[in-house]
This record gives structure tokens, sequence and C-alpha cells, in this order.
């Protein structure tokens, strides 16, 4: 990979606050940077960076820092970490910049600016030259030393360019990654990544220099999250993933916002990268695994209440209320099929998988066209969301596990089978 | 398509319509039921949920219809009982309820009834009326139209007695103490319901009885009647509603609501002036001080709450310096005032400043009870001060910058009244076609208003908290209802204003604004500031920090 030279590391370094370039100044290389990031997480964090350096000072020759990304906690967080790791370890503290609208867009991990953390991260990496970039959020409970093993491994034994995660997961759970942000990241790259977002992944240091650090890191970024911006970069820049089995994840409660926002970032990244690297994804015909680590685990028995009536209901009242906009966003055969689907009673109520793949399209290629404002957009898509949860649960609920995920897979296909469906309309619309 | 909620009412949006006023549909320069079927797309689109029709039974029109000649016929100008029919099947066919002006108390002096009873003493009519030989008699009683009349008596040559009249001489009172009376309108009743109205504004219902010594209003006799009418409607026609027509204080209106047995609705009349008080002097406490004097009401009940209607805007419930204030700000045109009111629409009473117009019609859209449009108000209709009586705020709706203002395709000398046609209100400037062809108009505005209420039982349903930060001149109220805070803030006052809100209560949540579903700052133990243009008002849903359960049950893993 090519090395910056002196006049880009100015540019980029001027992003970086006075007391990191401070403590990069003349700083010992590390092996592998650990990236805690925090906001007022005093009684998880201290836990979870213990839990990773043990994990990693099983090798003692590598050297490792652990950086605390901390937005600005008022619990003293940083001050508990730093006496959680001791004197022994290499330990930095700084708080990453938060710009005004970064606090409306709160990532998974509930971290204000989490994008602006991720980028001093890879910056501190590259600086000290490290082999591995590790980033785990600080609020996650469920944290074992074996994760700094599985996201690391991978890039120090085997070469990839990153290690994105993979949880175990219930039944129903994550439905907009497994019947979305998944199968569409899928049908476009070619690469089966799970796309479970927040928490933990890793990079090489190759990778920040040669993808990361190169990004325009715009404003786009933060208004989708970091989290599935990275994973899809990884993807369209055609990287080497790995992905990793870590097992569950539990993290402590902060609010997400509502769903229709929730779709609006997660669906509005994908949406926002397709833009960005169609050379890429135009050209793709078929999908490969990725190579994973780690336990395989099937998945577990669902967790809670699933409100199905209301999700009906929900899509009913997108059908009382958005009819103007999915006249507009849908095209004509799809919007008279959705209109259709709202005769149906509750326990009849089916969403066809074909049905909701091409709307999905649909709406990709209205958001090309800017066709209307990208946000109401977006958010446009809830109700459909809901009935195509609501019909898949209905479908499922009464059968094993095992019929779920051959639900999934069905659907996965289906993207992949359509494809052309977008394509061509996208280009059509190019011209 | 209807909604089957037997409580329809308490999250409902009415809309008062006079059917003369309304659409013409056959060019005789009279609104009537074929031109109101016209319209209905139009309340429709509005999001309009009850159409409140004004007296439409035959009548001589001495005032305006309130003076009901037949109880069970439809005037002829306006159609024939089958297009009433069609009418209400269409409105129904589009989810919109329709109900009408029964008057109860009194008739028309041309009724057949009041004919036959002044004939002779032996007439059988003759105890349908009120007679006494002399003018004295319940002499407590007050004399509400004084600019017309002197006595609540009138002498009648023919019958050779005084008949007993609360309003209009023409208007002789019914006499409930006689039972034929009290059936021949429990069957009036039967008779429209049947026709599928979906109930009544029940007029002038305090004055129904008469007994010497008293002033003759709120009688027991009176709630024991309307008992008694509740229970046949219970029965027989479930999901229809009675809205009681009672100019009184709360606490007086309160014995109308019963037990949850008698009226569904009344109209809240002293707040409305109070309302307009409150915006004028900057000071919200004339708005909360009538919230502290409103009883609390059944659960089944509901206020109906309103900025204008037909009549003046009423200052009976006020203190003569309330009355001096309202007349002195709102009308120094003597030409302007009636009876005891001011006869304005809602836009030239606030010298047509579209930002009260959009705070007042936020108050009566949060506050609590369900508001009430007057026909015109939703584009801001002017008003003809020039013409007589009341009608200066009747006149023919304006649709399009067509003739007549697209109300009728008649020659404008066959109007009922004319339409209003100066610079400022004129049909040429404030018209339906033009407001809904632009995004920011009045109109569009209303509309939106409409739905979002409609998304949040809570303005229907809720209960109030009023705040009391140390600005007086912004009034802030908390709304909640089941899982749904809202908390509403209005600056009652021609500048910005700052205001600290003591939300310790709600610390965590997050406010999000209703009309732009924007997402404030969220709320902490500390002192919230908002800072609020002049007029300027703010709709916001306190969304908790940790919700209490999932809605859809995927929320928090959809990821």
């Amino acid at each position: 990979m090519d090395q910056p030279t002196p006049n880009e590391h100015a540019v980029t370094e001027s992003f970086l606050p006075e007391p990191v370039r401070a403590l990069l100044d003349g700083a010992e290389p590390a092996d592998i940077v650990i990236g805690l990031l925090t906001f007022n997480d005093a009684s998880t964090a201290p836990a979870v960076a213990r839990t990773l350096l043990a994990g990693l000072n099983r090798n003692d020759q590598q050297r490792i820092l652990l950086v605390n990304c901390d937005a600005g906690s008022q619990d003293r967080t940083p001050d508990l970490v730093q006496q959680a790791v001791g004197d022994k370890s290499r330990f930095w503290a700084v708080q990453h910049p938060v710009m005004g609208t970064s606090l409306h867009v709160l990532s998974e991990s509930g971290v204000p600016g989490r994008d602006t953390a991720v980028r001093t991260l890879a910056m501190v990496a590259d600086r000290l030259a490290s082999k591995a970039c590790l980033i785990v959020d600080g609020n996650l409970k469920s944290t074992h030393p074996r994760w700094a093993e599985l996201l690391t491994a991978p890039i120090l034994e085997k070469g990839a360019d990153c290690v994105l995660p993979q949880f175990n997961r219930n039944r129903y759970e994550g439905t907009l990654t497994s019947t979305l942000l998944a199968p569409v990241t899928r049908a476009l790259y070619g690469r089966r990544v799970a796309y479970h977002q927040g928490g933990a992944y890793a990079f090489s240091g190759a990778f920040i220099r040669s993808s990361l650090l190169s990004q325009p890191w715009d404003g786009e970024v933060p208004t989708y999250g970091i989290d599935g911006w990275v994973m899809t970069l990884a993807v369209a820049e055609q990287a080497d993933v790995y992905q990793a089995r870590l097992g569950p994840r539990v993290q402590q409660a902060k609010p997400l916002g509502d769903l229709a926002t929730i779709i609006a970032q997660a669906v509005g990244c994908v949406f926002h990268m397709m833009e960005r690297y169609q050379h890429v994804w135009e050209s793709v015909k078929a999908s490969t695994a990725v190579s994973t680590i780690g336990e395989q685990a099937r998945l577990g028995d669902f967790v809670g209440t699933l409100h199905v009536e209301r999700m009906i209901h929900g899509f009913r009242q997108g059908l009382r209320d958005l009819v103007p906009i999915w006249q507009i966003v849908l095209s004509p055969e799809t919007f008279q099929q959705v209109l259709e689907l709202g005769v149906d009673d509750t326990e009849s109520f089916r969403f066809p998988s074909r049905l909701w793949v091409q709307a999905v399209y649909d709406l990709a290629l209205a958001y090309h066209d800017r066709l209307l404002y990208r946000e109401h957009l977006l958010k446009s898509l809830t109700p459909l969301y809901l009935g195509y949860t609501a019909s898949l649960v209905l479908a499922t609920r009464a059968q094993p596990v095992t019929q779920v995920e051959e639900e999934l897979e069905r659907l996965a296909i289906e993207y992949e089978a359509m494809k052309p469906y977008l394509t061509q309309r996208w280009r059509w619309s190019d011209e | 398509m209807l909604s089957t909620d037997p409580l329809w009412y308490k999250d409902a949006v009415f809309y008062e319509i006079h059917v003369k006023a309304f659409a013409d549909g056959n060019g005789d320069g009279i609104g009537d039921f074929q031109g109101l079927i016209g319209k209905l797309d139009y309340l429709q689109w509005l999001g309009v949920d009850c159409i409140w029709l004004l007296p439409f039974y035959p009548s001589p029109l001495k005032d305006d219809g309130y003076d009901v000649a037949d109880f069970l016929q439809v005037a002829e100008q306006y159609g024939t009982m089958d297009e009433v029919r069609h009418f209400l099947d269409e409105a129904h066919r589009r989810g919109i309820r329709v109900i009408v002006d029964l008057v109860l108390n009194h008739t028309s002096d041309q009724h057949t009834w009041f004919q036959q009873a002044r004939s002779s003493p032996q007439s059988p009519k003759r105890g349908f009326y009120v007679w006494s030989n002399n003018d004295r008699t319940y002499g407590k009683a007050r004399i509400i139209f004084i600019d017309t009349e002197k006595s609540n008596w009138t002498w009648d040559p023919e019958a050779k007695a005084f008949y007993w009249h609360r309003f209009f001489s023409h208007q002789p009172d019914l006499n409930y103490d006689n039972p034929e009376v009290r059936q021949a309108m429990l069957e009036t009743m039967a008779f429209w319901l049947d026709q599928g109205l979906d109930g009544f504004r029940c007029d002038a219902v305090p004055y129904l009885f008469e007994r010497e010594g008293t002033i003759c209003e709120n009688l027991p006799e009176t709630h024991t009647y309307l008992k008694e009418v509740r229970r046949k409607i219970d029965v027989a026609y479930q999901g229809r509603i009675l809205l009681a027509e009672a100019n009184q204080w709360p606490t007086d209106v309160r014995p109308y609501f019963g037990d949850g047995d008698e009226f569904h609705m009344a109209f809240h009349f002293p707040l409305m002036p109070r309302l307009y008080m409150g915006v004028q002097s900057g000071n919200r406490d004339p708005i909360i001080d009538m919230f502290t004097h409103t009883p609390e009401i059944p659960p089944n009940c509901q206020w109906c709450l309103f900025l204008r209607n037909h009549d003046e805007l009423t200052l009976e419930m006020c203190s003569g310096e309330e009355r001096d204030y309202m007349y002195y700000t709102y009308a120094r045109d003597p030409k302007m005032r009636r009876n005891i009111g001011i006869a304005r629409r809602l836009a030239p009473l606030l010298e047509n400043d579209r930002r009260k117009i959009e705070l007042l019609n936020s108050l009566v859209f949060t506050l609590p009870g369900s508001p009430i449009i007057y026909y015109g108000d939703e584009i801001g209709m002017g008003d003809n001060v020039q013409l007589k009586d009341r009608d200066g705020v009747r006149t023919p709706m304006q649709w399009t910058m067509d003739r007549n203002g697209g109300f009728s395709n008649c020659d404008p000398a066959r109007l009922y009244l004319p339409v209003v046609a100066d610079p400022i209100y004129g049909y040429q400037s404030v018209n339906v076609e033009s407001q809904k062809a632009m995004p920011h108009t009045l109109l569009q505005w209303m509309k939106q208003m409409i739905k979002v209420r409609k998304q949040h039982p809570a303005f229907g349903r809720g209960t109030i908290t009023f705040l009391r930060p140390a600005n007086g001149r912004v009034l802030v109220y908390v709304r909640r209802h089941e899982d749904t805070t809202l908390l509403l803030v209005h600056n009652l006052a021609g500048s910005a204003q700052p205001v600290e809100l003591d939300l310790k209560e709600f610390a965590g949540s997050t406010p999000v604004e209703l009309l732009g579903e924007a997402r404030f700052p969220r709320v902490t133990e500390r002192p919230y500031v908002l800072t609020l243009a002049a007029y300027g008002y703010y709709w916001l849903n306190l969304v908790p920090e940790h919700p209490r359960g999932e809605f859809y049950g995927i929320e928090q893993t959809a990821l």
C-alpha cells in the first residue's frame, strides 16, 4: 500500500483534536489498537476493557494500545476504564469531536458522534503503523475474551482486510437486517454477510489506509450511521472480509429512536452507497459466502411479544396516509399490488416476498431519482416493512425455526433473482 | 366507512353548515342538499368527521330557520326528503356523520300546533303552549334578546291571552308540562333518527320548563325529560348523540351531562370569549381560570369547543368589565354588535392576522373537547356587518373566484345574501379553490392540523394539567392519555417569548414536534427552555426514554 505523503498527513490530521495530536507526537508504534467507544458507560466499559485486554494479552509479543474514545461522559467513564486496565497496559483516553447534528443521530451503541470516533481511531491506528484496529462498544455486556482473538486473528494470521461480527440471534430478531439490509447487500455486492450492526469489528492497517481513510467522510456518514457504512464499504470495496461468530450480543439498553428513523438511517445508508458503488454492483451476478470463524448457532427462540395485529394496522395506516407518496415512489404495478393487500383480514394477511423485494427496489430507484425528499421517502418504507414482517411472522410462527431460516434464504435468493429489475431501471434513469 | 367506536364523538372534528349558505345545486340562489352532496368530497378531504346542519325544516325564516313551522318536513327551498336521505347515505359512505339542529324549546307561530292552539281555549293543541292572562307570571326569568324583546310574554289577540316565549315573540315556547308535547318531540326525534341522522344539536335546552319563583332555567324537570330522551336513544339508536346548547356557566351546564345519562356533549360557551381575551391581552389567566371553573364530566361525555358559529360571539357569560373589554377590542363599530355579543367572523375579529388565527385554532384543537369549525372559517372568510341581524356571518361559502364565489350560478341579484366581495375577504381572493392549489394556505394548515389531531387520541380523551411557568404570556398544558403525553405550548403575546418549563417529571423523554416530527433536545432535571415566535405554538409529544413496552415488539431489535 502507498504511504501517505506528509501533506496528506497534514490534511487528515487537521481533523484530530489537539490532545490526540499531542499524544501521537513521538508515540511508540502499536501492533493492535483497541478502540473502546463510550458515552456514560461507567457501569459496563471497565469490564469490557479488561475482557478485551485479557483476550489479547495471551500473546505477549504484540504491542497493544487501548484507546478510550469518549463522547463526553458525565459519569467518569474514562477514569474508571483507566483504573480497570491498570498501569501496566498502554492506555489513552481521548474525547472525539461531536458535531451538532450527531446529537440527533445515535448509533446502536448510543454514542453520539460515533463516526468521528471511528475516524479518530482509524487515524491513530494508521499513525502508529498498527497491523489491526479493533473497535468495540463500551456498553456490550456480553463481551468475551475470545472476541479479541476472533476479531483479530484473521487479520494477523490470514491477511484479512476486515472482520465483521455475527451474533447469535433469536427468531424474528433483526428483521430489518434479515429481510432487507443483508439480502440487498448480498444481491448487490455478491457477499453473504450477516450485516449485524453495532458492537465489534476489526480492520487491518492496510485496509484503513487504502479504503477507510481515503473516503470523503462526508455529511452523509453520520446521517446514516457508521456501522452500516463500514460494513457496506468493506463489501463494496471488495475487501477480504471475514465474519466472526461472537455468540450472543447483550447491550446496556440505550434509546435508538423511533422505528421510522431507524429504518431511514439504516436503509438510507445502503441506498446511499448504491450510488457511490454502482460500478461495482451492477456487474455482480451471483453471491458467495464469506469465510466465517467461531461456533455456529441456529436462531434461538423469540423473546418478548410480537404485536402482529398492530403491525398490520400500521401497514393499513400507511395505506390511508401514504398513498400519495407511494404513488410517486412505487412503480404502478407494485403500487396496485400493495393496495390490494389492504383488504385481507388479519390471519390471512400475506405480503408476498416478491412484492416486498420489488417495493424495496422501487424505493431504491426513487431514492436514486430523488423523486421526494429522501428522509420522507425512506420513512415511507416503515408501513411496508411492518406489513412484510407481520406476514413473515404469520406464515412461520407455528413452524420450527428452520422454517424461518429457509424462508429468509428464499427471500435472499428472490433479491438476487430480481436484481435485473433494479439494474435495468437504474440504468434507464441514468440515461 | 363510519367508525364503530361508540365514543367516536370524543375524537371527532365537527363542521357547522347552514344548508342555504354552502352550495346551490339548482341555481335558485339558495344553498340546498344537492349542492351539499356535491361538496362532501371537499369535507372528506379536509378531514371532517361530523357535519352539524342548522335547521332545514319549513319555516317563515324570521329567525333563520330556528322558527320551525313543521318538524317532520324539509323546507322546499333546500330539497326533498329523498335528497336528505341521499345526502346522509353519501356522507356516511365517506365516513362522515351528520347531526342536525332540533329546536326543542319552541316553534314558529306559524306551526299548525300554535295556529290550532290560539284558535280556541278548547283546542286540543291549546295545552301545547304556555298561556297566561297577565304578563307578570314567571317574572324572575331574564329576557334574552334584549335588543328586540321587552317581555317574555306577548299578547295574542286571537287567543285573547298572553303566550310565553324566551326568545323572539314569533317563537312561542312549547309547554313541556304537557305529556303530549313531550311525546310529540320524542316522536320527532325518532322520525329523523330513522332517516339516518346521527344525532341532534338540541337548541336552547335550559328553558323547557317554567316554575314560578325561579329564573325558569335549568330546572330539575328539564333534566328528567332529557334523561328520558337519552334512554330512548340508547335503547333504539346506539351511536347517535345529543349535543346540548346551553349558554351557561360550566357548573350550570354540568348537570346536563347527568351521570353520563343525559347529553353526550355540550358547548363550552364561556371559554370562547376568554380565548379571545387571552390572545388580545397576551395573558393566559382568563383561559386557565375558565378551566379552573370547569368541573369534571363523566368519562363518556365531551365538551364542544368553538371559536365562532352562526350566532354572535356571545358575551352573556362575561362580567360587565369583560364585556366592555371585548366590545372595545373587537367591536368598536356598533354595527358589529348584536344582542349581547359580536356578530363577526373569525378572520375579521383577528384583523386577518394569520398568526392569531392559527394560534386560536391551535388552542381549540388541543384543549379538552371536540372542535367545531364554522363553515368558511377554514379559509378565513370575512363578514358583512352591513347586513341585518346575524346575516353578516351567514353569507355564501366562497368556493372559487367565479361568479357568486362558485356558490351558485344564478343571477347575483337572486342570492339569498350577497357574497362577500370586499378587497380583503372577497371571494376573488379568499376561496377554497385557490387555497387548495397552494401548499401553505390557511386551508392547507387546517387540513394538516386536523390530520395530526386525529393521530393522537390524547387530544380528545386526555386529561389536562396546566403548567405555570414564570412567563405569564405563555400558556402551557400537558394532555395525558394511556401511554401518550402531549405538551402544548402557546405564546399568547405578539412578540417572541422565552419560557422555562419545569419538566422534571418527564426527564429522559424526547419532545417530538407533531407537525414536522422534529426531535427536540431531551428533557432533563433542569429547566427546559423554549423560545416561541410571536403567537407561536408547539405541539410536542413527550416520547419516553424507555418505552413502557414496545408497540410492535420489533423496534429494539429491528437491526
